[in-house]
């Protein structure tokens, strides 16, 4: 067992092997071996924790979840071509979040470096993009438009230009 | 409460061991880097606070699915949530790795949209929009180009460049992208953004002018360790304050202190030599006082901003400072071929066919340049197909009906073409030269390397598997120029040989990647490889070559950074070459290819690929008269392609 401890100091007795779902937090355990000491995860508030103990833990036996610290991370190999549509119903479902969690989550898995559910968080929020013009994409993410309308209008002839179809 | 004294207190408290500490340094760190947001350091304090009564911690214990909570409540998170409140969490607070990770799994359309919602989505879109460019040697269709390669130029980081473009055979993706097929092209996302030609009246006049930084100016060509930090601090990702559309930029002191509209300077139609040379020596603009001076306040701040990002820029890319160690140590070694040590052959039957037929494409070398005929059948299983023609795509109807003839290209055009990668495409990294065939001399093609080149000393990759070489002069200026590739791609040239080969592999000390697949190359281009690059290099693709066992089986005992090795077809080889592969030594190996060999005994297939443990070895091809069953080292993930009939298996 290992206890891992939020930015608020909640504690959390998870697995061993599902808290080493996390890189960072693997690297951590073996640098320090066996402790009963909390291991501080100070930048992640224990609500967010929560739900990333909850995700390791329904993942926990997945085959080829990635543990390997080499793995690829470099944002340059990052597998674009990797589509956003192929989610498992219980991910989907674990990610139907409110936006505040869902980019905490996201935040969280990066810094702990979780791959999967970095990946899984990348293609939920990309499909709320998907389909939607700059409009309604401001709209739903509360975005403000700082673009001049000559502006708007020289990035919409650019984009037309080099138009691929 | 300080950063410090909390890590201090993690790391005394909770771990007794020194590597600890600086463990957690180095992540606190890491997130600061990131730039996440205000809220992780209202989290560090609060948190460093409540470290040191141990006592009071809300107590939760997660095991088996079920949530055991023990809740003491203590004001100090009370007070916490209060100051979550105050800031407003939206998808603002993801920095730009994140974002930039999201924007990848968007289709082109959707991505179009995205950069269309804010200036920071805009920079970050373009980085991925533009960054893989088509330049065709066709004047009327860069010049269009122009205004467009001002504002975007600096994303682009991959250039191919193209014969007159209705030649070119294409295909669209599922993403919405072209993928136009190259010889040897393994790249995962072949996606090309390929110009259309605009009317004059359409074309896009230029409110955001960057003048980016010459990727040679103030370098000295030749000095790859002095010229690798700057051209790494201008790096288009991730800085983006240097670039905020709003702000005009000038080329020089003067037009700015004539004119604050930068359309005037945009719209200066041919740059001539003595102009575009005050293009590239003018500095990058926000090193400039006198610029800033110019500028508004608002333009000042950038800069400074731009100076703090870059800072963290270079922090936060290790690979960068990586590479600038492995370039430092390389000054004194460095060895310029000079002219008497180039190996001269006899050409002079050659080139005077040369003169008279450059185009004819060599029988057995595929690839869109080696031919005139816009009919090229296309191997590319896309679902669907888009013959690109951009002549009759719009009022280009000259260019229309002489696109079934012979299409010379001008020196301007070449002149043209470079002046604007270098003007305006300062980052690109990855280049890719499809044969000219518009070219009618030899000398003119060797020249437009030399100009490529001599703008991108810097270059990383390099695809020449389309353009048809006849001497030792093209890999030569290769070895002259381009000291910091990484990865060089010459598959299918089979006029190249060991002499072409040999300079490279000394002067580019540092190569990575080399595929010569279908090449003259024989053992002394791999006693080379084995004696110059065994520590650095990582993929090897030498299929089809007539190389030794002997000669393999020394560089495989030497090279433990091999990830790739692929010698699909070498004939030569048999068991004394797979006799001398060591898991061990080759941890790293993942990608083996042996197709089509016909010299492997059961017996010592066993014995490599059965007794031996191959943990990361992923993808395995090899001809055996046997059953997988002799294969029990490889991982259970592993591919295994026993006797493929078809390149495809």
């Amino acid at each position: 067992m290992v206890i891992l401890k939020s930015s608020e100091n909640q504690l959390f007795n998870v697995d061993r092997a599902v808290a080493e779902k996390s890189v960072l937090i693997k690297n951590m355990l073996e640098d320090i071996g066996e402790t009963d000491e909390p291991i501080p995860i100070s930048n992640v508030s224990g609500e967010v924790l929560k739900k990333v103990i909850e995700y390791c833990e329904y993942h926990k036996n997945d085959e080829g979840f990635s543990n390997d610290p080499d793995a690829d991370t470099d944002i340059d190999n990052f597998d674009g071509a990797a589509s956003s549509d192929n989610i498992e119903p219980w991910d989907e479902k674990f990610m139907d979040l409110d936006q505040e969690m869902l980019f905490e989550l996201l935040l969280a898995s990066n810094y702990l470096n979780i791959k999967p559910l970095l990946e899984l968080g990348c293609k939920t929020v990309a499909n709320m993009m998907k389909g939607k013009s700059a409009e309604e994409i401001r709209k739903l993410f509360n975005i403000h438009n700082d673009f001049t309308p000559e502006e708007e209008e020289q990035i919409r002839k650019e984009n037309e230009w080099a138009e691929d179809q | 409460m300080s950063k410090n004294n909390s890590e201090k207190h993690f790391s005394s408290k909770a771990f007794n061991s020194p590597t600890h500490k600086s463990n957690i340094a180095q992540q606190t760190d890491d997130h600061s880097l990131l730039g996440k947001s205000k809220l992780p350091d209202v989290r560090r304090s609060i948190n460093g606070q409540q470290t040191k009564n141990s006592e009071g911690h809300e107590f939760f214990f997660y095991n088996q699915g079920k949530l055991y909570v023990n809740t003491p409540s203590t004001s100090k998170i009370q007070l916490f949530e209060n100051e979550e409140k105050t800031t407003s969490l939206n998808v603002q607070i993801l920095n730009d790795e994140l974002l930039l990770r999201i924007f990848m799994l968007l289709q082109t359309k959707d991505l179009k949209n995205a950069s269309m919602v804010c200036r920071k989505w805009r920079e970050l879109g373009a980085t991925l929009l533009w960054k893989r460019m088509v330049f065709p040697m066709d004047k009327k269709i860069l010049s269009s180009m122009k205004s467009f390669l001002i504002s975007n130029g600096k994303y682009i980081t991959s250039a191919m460049i193209v014969p007159p473009i209705n030649m070119l055979t294409a295909t669209t993706l599922a993403t919405g992208g072209l993928s136009i097929p190259i010889t040897g092209s393994s790249s995962k996302n072949d996606s090309w953004s390929i110009p259309k030609p605009l009317s004059r009246s359409g074309s896009i006049s230029s409110f955001s002018g960057t003048v980016p930084h010459s990727p040679r100016s103030s370098n000295l060509p030749n000095y790859p360790s002095s010229s690798r930090s700057s051209f790494l601090k201008h790096r288009p990702a991730f800085n983006y304050e240097d670039r905020d559309f709003s702000k005009n930029y000038y080329l020089n002191n003067e037009d700015a202190a004539i004119n604050n509209n930068f359309r005037a300077i945009a719209n200066i139609r041919d740059l001539t030599d003595d102009q575009s040379s005050i293009y590239s020596n003018f500095p990058y603009i926000s090193d400039s006082d006198s610029i800033a001076q110019l500028a508004t306040p608002d333009r000042r701040n950038s800069a400074v901003l731009n100076f703090i990002n870059q800072e963290r820029q270079d922090r936060q890319d290790p690979s960068a400072s990586e590479e600038l160690e492995s370039n430092s140590y390389s000054l004194a070694d460095m060895r310029i071929p000079s002219s008497s040590q180039k190996k001269p052959i006899n050409l002079s039957n050659i080139s005077t066919a040369i003169g008279q037929s450059a185009a004819i494409p060599i029988p057995g070398t595929p690839g869109v340049g080696n031919t005139l005929s816009t009919e090229l059948p296309s191997s590319c299983g896309s679902s669907c197909r888009l013959n690109v023609d951009l002549g009759s795509a719009s009022n280009y109807s000259n260019f229309f009906t002489e696109k079934n003839r012979f299409h010379r290209i001008s020196n301007s055009t070449i002149v043209r073409l470079q002046q604007y990668l270098e003007c305006y495409c300062p980052n690109i990294i990855d280049l890719t030269v499809l044969n000219p065939n518009g070219l009618t001399n030899h000398d003119s093609r060797i020249e437009l390397l030399e100009q490529l080149f001599s703008t991108y000393p810097n270059l990383l990759h390099l695809n020449l598997s389309d353009f048809i070489m006849w001497d030792v002069e093209a890999t030569n200026l290769v070895a002259q120029s381009l000291h910091s590739l990484r990865s060089i791609n010459l598959t299918n040239r089979v006029e190249i040989g060991d002499q072409d080969m040999l300079s490279v592999i000394e002067n580019c000390y540092i190569l990575e990647e080399i595929k010569v697949r279908a090449t003259n190359i024989s053992d002394v281009f791999i006693e080379t490889v084995e004696e110059r690059l065994f520590s650095t290099l990582k993929v090897l693709d030498i299929g089809g070559c007539a190389i030794s066992s002997k000669a393999l089986s020394n560089l495989v005992k030497k090279a433990y950074n091999l990830v790739e090795l692929r010698a699909w077809s070498c004939l030569r080889i048999n068991d004394d070459f797979l006799l001398s592969l060591n898991s061990n030594f080759l941890s790293r190996l993942k990608i083996l290819d042996l197709m089509d060999i016909n010299g492997f005994s059961n017996d010592v297939i066993y014995k490599i690929f059965g007794l031996q443990k191959w943990q990361n070895l992923e993808y395995l091809r090899i001809r055996a008269k046997c059953d997988s069953s002799l294969f029990s080292g490889l991982s259970k993930t592993a591919i295994l392609k026993l006797n493929p009939t078809s390149i495809l298996d």
